[in-house]
This record gives structure tokens, C-alpha cells and sequence, in this order.
């Protein structure tokens, strides 16, 4: 139960990183995609 | 497991793996998080601020008193919607009712214009396209968008939110040049 | 007294009467899914420009049924079948009011009967979220108002047998993970309904003006402020998607406990995150109104991220936290080689544990990233009433809880209904082919809503519109797989409606 350095799920932790990097790609995507329309206030 | 009382006390340090991940959920929602406020202040795309109540009659008596002053022409379609070309610098009145937009507009690209939203009925859905810039339209509140087109085109103003069996008719123009 | 047995699967002692409650709103939901799903298939044709099959009222009367039936009717028969669950059965203890669990239920299908005649006789063409000054009949909202206070007594009730069993020493000092998930479920569902009360109940008032006017009598509530009704309504319907997270998120852990005699890699943290769904999900409903006048910048702000974010955080948490509990629980069972061998070892073969797992990656994926980020002030105004959002809600509330409510259903019928699943090879494929489905449909839904194609609408080519506008071929084609993609999840209901019935009415019988 006490952190000895050890991952106990290394699986999920690397789909648990996939999963981080696509929602970071998406988002800057939607960041890149607000470019495209007119200005707004 | 989790369908039976945790044994002794379960108030114990994270695994590592866990820590990790948490950790890093966390960053990322904080940058998502101070995007917004920081976009706010610096950026060129924010939901527009301003509104004010205003009764039906009184913003539509606005919306013909842009049109009889800066009325260029008619589009000569169907319900014969004007064709308004105002100022930079003066507002701009569009009126959504079910099923219209009115009036057509002609805007300058490069100019920043107010343009004032209201609806004489229910809840309309303002949604210029091909650009897809969406604001909600609200009976008894003028909210004022300050928009400045930055490309040259003929636009159309979508309704998408449902207001009658008559919905999809709702198309409008702004054509900007 | 009440009579209980032991169950020789799981080992907890089951009150009969509990067990019933359990079984008929579990059965009950199943029927309304299959209502929904009808109601999705006629939405769906209809939107599929090729198609479109209903004439135009017709679209909008389909299209307020299946927001009603899929969204809430379905989902919260499931869910009241869950507090059953989780206060009595999971705490090996009786239900303490037995004539209540029949009132909540008699209330919830007189209310929900109610509203279906009125939506399919035409008296409230209104939509799901019946946005003022749109107005329906008078028995519209007297019928929500109704199915909600039997709703909310259910939760209430949730809490009188926690008392009772905790009177009785029945658990010790805190309630077991799956217990304490829908005991967060049940809290927010009694703030929720709070905020029904709040706007269902003068609009049901001010929906009686012309009855009184017909009387001859003055109008009690003259008018109701759009802009105030949207403000309290999303109070209502935002955190009535939360009850659902919860309940997901318990069900998820259930599986990894029933399936793995998995344990969580830290209670501490799995706890916590159930307790930041509560403190925030109340409070973050402006995302529903980032791109509306009146309410200030600041107001959506920290509504809608600061608060948002913390429940988003907890949504990660789990994501994480019940995988990795299998994932453990596996491993120790001899599965390590390499990254993923407990994965592909895992009994994918098994209908309740495949549908927990694709409930898992599709939410995150799907709904979870989407709604952070349509959540956000810019990008809602390039999203918001585009068909982009009705994306990103297939991807939380099917994708997300209904295929994890089809997982928990597959369980229950061995446990609680004590009968083996009939067609089992069609069981076994059947989350795969839903699964399949919703996510063409969801994303594709946000490929179109990406390009403008608005919500709600019943005309893709804007018929009789004073001016044109087409759009791009491109998104022609995510129109029509949008209709392939929703019809494989059809097909894939269908498989789940005819298994789950056909099994609790007519499975071979499990004895003793």
C-alpha cells in the first residue's frame, strides 16, 4: 500500500497518457480553429 | 473490493502511479482553466458582454429606424427582406422573430460594429455561417455584440434554437465587403 | 419481517422486498430504453437528409419524446433501482419503508405516463428543455412534476435505510465504495430535483393562464423571465447529468469488485473524487449559458471553470482509479507479462465486463474531452446549439452511462433475477455493436455540428428559407454516417432489449 517507487496499473497509466495527449491535441485543435472567424466582443 | 466496508484505516498515502496521474490531470485542468480568464482579456473571440432589457416594441422601433435611415435596397426574395447597409460607428438592429431575420445586412469588412440582438417572440438561436459564430437571441434583452468582420463574402444567419414548425425557414444575410 | 436469502454468487444477504424494487425498476428502465431507442430511430431517419421521414411537427413531438424518455425516464428507473442497491442490498439489510418504495414508483409512472400522452397527442410540443416562452399544456408539467417527487422521495429514501441500517450496526464506521458512489448520486439528485421544484413548479402555474383566463380569473404568475428560467432549468439539468456520472462511475466499480475482487489502489482518492463531484457539480451549469446575454464574464467564469475543472479532475480520477484496479487485480492473478496482458486476458467474452470497458473509454474519450472543451467560453461560441453538442452528450450519456447501465444489467439478471442469459452469443457481441454505433454517431454528430449544422432542426436544406445556403459536400457525408452509425447503435439496442427482457421473463431459471 506505500509508495515504493513501484506502478501498480502500468497499463492504464500509458492509456492514461495516451488519453492526456489526445484531449491536448483536440483541444489546441479547437484553439487553432477559433482563428478562422471574425472578431467578436 | 469495493461492494464491502474498507478494512481498518483505508486513509492511507497514494500509489505512486496514481500520484503521477493525478498530478498531471490536475496541470492540464488548470491550463484549461486560466485559458478562459487570460482569452478574456487578450484574445480576439469572447462572448460579448453587454445587455440591457428592452421591450419587443421598443427594439423593433429600432430596428426600423436603422432601416428607413441606411436601407440601400430590397434582396428581392420572398418576404422581400431589406437590405441595410449601416455606417461604422452607428448600431446595428437585427430583429429575430419566428420565422425571419431581419433586416439583411451589408458590412464592411475591417469595421467593427455594435450589433444588437433581440427576439419579438421566443428564444432563437444566432448562428452566422460558414464561420459558425453562435450567440443566443432572448425576448426582452438586447445583447450587444461587437463584431468585426474580417473577410469579404455573402453570409447566412442560421436559427438553431427551436422556435416552431417553422425553424428551419428562419435563414438571414450578411454580406460583407 | 422481512425475508432474506443469501446469494451464493456474491455472498450478501438479500431482503426479498429490496430485491423486488430492484428487479421492477430495473425492468421497468429496459421498457422505457426500448421507447427511447424507437423514438431515436425516428429522430435519427428523419435527420438523415436522404430520409427524412417525419413531417415536420411530428420531428419536434419524436424529438421531445426521446430527450424525455432516453435522457431521463430510462436512466432514472435504472438509477432508483440502484438506491435500492446500494442502501439495502449492498449493506445486507432490509428496505425500511416498504410502502415508500411503492409510492416512489406508482408517482414516477403515473407522472411519466402522464407526460408521454401530452407529448404524443401534440400538447407540448416544447423540447426536453421546454425553454419559456415556449408553453405546453398545463398536465405537461404536472406530470414532470409528479414523476419528480416521486423521484426525489426515492433518494430521500436512499438515506432512511442508510439510518436504519447504520442504527442497526449494519456497517460500521463508513459505507462501501459502490454504496458511498450512490449515496453522492442520491445527494445530488435531492439538489437536483431542488431546482425541478424551483422552475417546473411556476411554470406550471403560468402555463395554467389561459385556463383561468377561460374562468375568467386573473393569471397567478403573468410571465416568466427566459433568461431566469434558462439560469434555473440548467440548475436542473446539468447536475441531473451528474446523479448519472456517479452512478456510472459506481457501477464501474462494482464490476471491477464482483468481476475481479478488485479492490481501488487508494480508497482515500476514489472517496474524495466522489466527494468533488458533490461541492462542484451543483454550481456548474453556465456552460450551458457561455454564449447568453445578462449573466456576467466573471460569473461564467468561475462557475463554469473553476468548478467545472474540479469535477472534471474527479471524473479523471476514476477513469483511472477502476481500471487500474482491475488491472491489479489481474496482475496478481498471474497476468504480467508486459503492458497489457491483463487486458487482452480480460473476459472480453463476458457482456458485463465489456460494457463497463468500453463505458470507460468511450466517456472519457468521447464525452469527457468534448465537454471540457465546448465547456469553454471561445469554444462554445463555435459549438454552442450545433449538432456538435448533441455529439459530445452521446458520448457522455450513451457511450458513456447507458452502455455502463447495460453492463450492470447483464450482472444483475444472474444475481437478482436468477436467470441465465438466453442467446448468449448475441449478448456477447451486443456492447461491441452498440459501442461501435454511438461513437460513429458521436463523432460524427461534432464532424457536422464542426461545419455549422445546427441542433434541433428538421430541415437540412432549409426548405422555403427566403435565402439559400448549402453546405459543404463534406458534410454530406457526415450526415449520412451519422444515420450508419446510429442505426448500428439500433440494431445494437435492439440486441440489448430483446437479451434482457427475453432473459428476465423467459431465461432458463437459476436454482439453488
Amino acid at each position: 500500500m506505500s509508495d515504493d517507487g513501484k506502478f501498480e496499473a502500468p497499463g492504464v497509466f500509458t492509456l492514461a497518457i495516451i488519453f492526456l495527449v489526445t484531449f491536448i491535441i483536440i483541444w489546441l485543435a479547437h484553439a487553432k480553429w477559433l482563428t478562422d472567424i471574425w472578431e467578436l466582443y | 473490493m469495493a461492494i464491502y466496508e474498507p478494512e481498518g484505516n483505508w486513509w492511507q498515502p497514494i500509489h505512486k502511479d496514481e500520484k503521477i496521474w493525478f498530478i498531471l490531470a490536475l496541470v492540464w485542468m488548470l491550463v484549461s482553466f486560466f485559458y478562459m480568464p487570460i482569452q478574456h482579456f487578450m484574445g480576439k473571440q469572447n462572448p460579448p458582454t453587454e445587455s440591457y432589457r428592452v421591450s419587443a416594441e421598443d427594439f423593433d422601433a429600432l430596428v426600423e429606424g436603422m432601416v428607413q435611415k441606411h436601407q440601400i435596397g430590397t434582396t428581392g426574395v420572398e418576404n422581400d427582406v431589406p437590405l441595410v447597409a449601416p455606417p461604422a460607428g452607428e448600431p446595428v438592429f437585427l430583429r429575430a422573430s419566428m420565422w425571419e431575420w431581419y433586416p439583411a445586412l451589408q458590412l464592411k469588412k475591417g469595421e467593427t460594429y455594435k450589433v444588437h440582438l433581440s427576439s419579438m417572440d421566443l428564444l432563437h438561436g444566432f448562428s452566422i455561417q460558414p464561420i459558425n459564430l453562435n450567440l443566443m437571441v432572448i425576448p426582452g434583452y438586447d445583447y450587444i455584440a461587437n463584431i468585426k468582420p474580417t473577410r469579404t463574402g455573402d453570409y447566412r444567419i442560421l436559427c438553431n434554437e427551436f422556435c416552431g414548425v417553422g425553424h428551419h425557414m428562419m435563414v438571414g444575410k450578411i454580406e460583407v465587403i | 419481517m422481512s425475508e432474506m436469502r443469501t446469494c451464493d454468487i456474491t455472498g450478501l444477504k438479500i431482503d426479498k422486498t429490496a430485491e423486488t424494487m430492484v428487479k421492477l425498476n430495473i425492468t421497468t428502465a429496459i421498457i422505457f430504453l426500448a421507447v427511447g431507442g424507437a423514438a431515436a430511430l425516428l429522430v435519427l431517419l428523419t435527420r438523415w437528409p436522404a430520409i427524412h421521414l417525419l413531417p415536420v411537427e411530428w420531428y419536434y413531438r419524436w424529438l421531445t419524446a426521446h430527450g424525455l424518455v432516453a435522457l431521463i425516464v430510462w436512466i432514472l428507473f435504472f438509477e432508483i433501482g440502484l438506491v435500492y442497491f446500494g442502501s439495502a442490498i449492498l449493506l445486507n439489510t432490509r428496505i425500511a419503508a416498504p410502502l415508500l418504495a411503492k409510492v416512489v414508483y406508482g408517482m414516477m409512472l403515473v407522472g411519466v405516463s402522464l407526460v408521454a400522452v401530452m407529448v404524443l397527442i401534440g400538447k407540448a410540443d416544447v423540447l426536453f428543455t421546454s425553454y419559456v416562452p415556449l408553453q405546453a399544456n398545463p398536465l405537461y408539467y404536472l406530470g414532470i412534476v409528479i414523476a419528480a417527487v416521486g423521484m426525489l422521495l426515492g433518494f430521500i429514501h436512499f438515506f432512511i435505510n442508510v439510518a436504519v441500517a447504520k442504527k442497526e450496526g449494519k456497517y460500521k464506521k463508513t459505507l462501501p465504495l459502490v454504496a458511498f458512489g450512490i449515496m453522492a448520486a442520491s445527494i445530488i439528485g435531492i439538489l437536483t430535483i431542488a431546482h425541478g421544484a424551483a422552475i417546473y413548479i411556476p411554470t406550471f402555474i403560468w402555463s395554467l393562464n389561459d385556463f383561468l383566463a377561460d374562468q375568467g380569473m386573473a393569471p397567478i404568475i403573468q410571465n416568466i423571465d427566459p433568461e431566469a428560467y434558462r439560469l434555473v432549468w440548467w440548475g436542473l439539468g446539468h447536475p441531473s447529468q451528474q446523479i448519472n456520472v456517479c452512478m456510472m462511475v459506481a457501477m464501474w466499480y462494482m464490476t471491477a469488485a464482483f468481476l475481479f475482487d478488485a479492490k481501488p489502489l487508494s480508497e482515500k482518492l476514489c472517496r474524495t473524487a466522489f466527494v468533488l463531484y458533490i461541492l462542484f457539480i451543483n454550481v456548474a451549469s453556465e456552460h450551458h449559458l457561455l454564449v447568453d446575454p445578462v449573466l456576467s464574464t466573471w460569473h461564467k467564469i468561475v462557475n463554469t471553470s473553476y468548478v467545472m475543472h474540479l469535477a472534471v479532475l474527479a471524473s479523471m480520477i476514476h477513469a483511472f482509479a477502476v481500471p487500474a484496479a482491475m488491472e491489479a487485480a489481474l496482475r496478481k492473478k498471474g497476468y504480467t507479462n508486459g503492458l497489457f496482458e491483463w487486458l487482452k486476458k480480460a473476459p472480453w467474452g463476458n457482456p458485463g465486463f465489456s460494457a463497463i470497458f468500453i463505458s470507460i473509454i468511450l466517456f472519457g474519450f468521447l464525452g469527457g474531452i468534448t465537454g471540457v472543451i465546448f465547456g469553454t467560453e471561445q469554444f462554445s461560441i463555435i459549438r454552442h446549439n450545433t449538432w456538435a453538442i448533441t455529439g459530445h452528450f452521446h458520448g457522455t450519456v450513451v457511450a458513456g452511462t447507458t452502455i455502463a447501465f447495460m453492463g450492470a444489467a447483464y450482472q444483475f439478471i444472474p444475481i437478482f433475477f436468477r436467470r441465465e442469459l438466453i442467446l448468449p452469443a448475441v449478448a456477447k457481441i451486443q456492447p461491441f455493436v452498440y459501442g461501435l454505433g454511438v461513437m460513429i454517431l458521436s463523432i460524427c454528430m461534432m464532424a457536422a455540428g464542426s461545419f455549422g449544422v445546427p441542433r434541433r432542426h428538421w430541415d437540412y436544406n432549409f426548405s422555403d428559407a427566403p435565402f439559400d445556403y448549402e453546405f459543404d459536400p463534406t458534410v454530406g457525408i457526415f450526415m449520412d454516417l451519422t444515420g450508419v452509425g446510429g442505426v448500428i447503435a439500433t440494431v445494437g439496442g435492439a440486441m440489448f432489449i430483446v437479451v434482457t427482457l427475453g432473459s428476465i421473463f423467459a431465461g432458463k431459471k437459476i436454482e439453488k
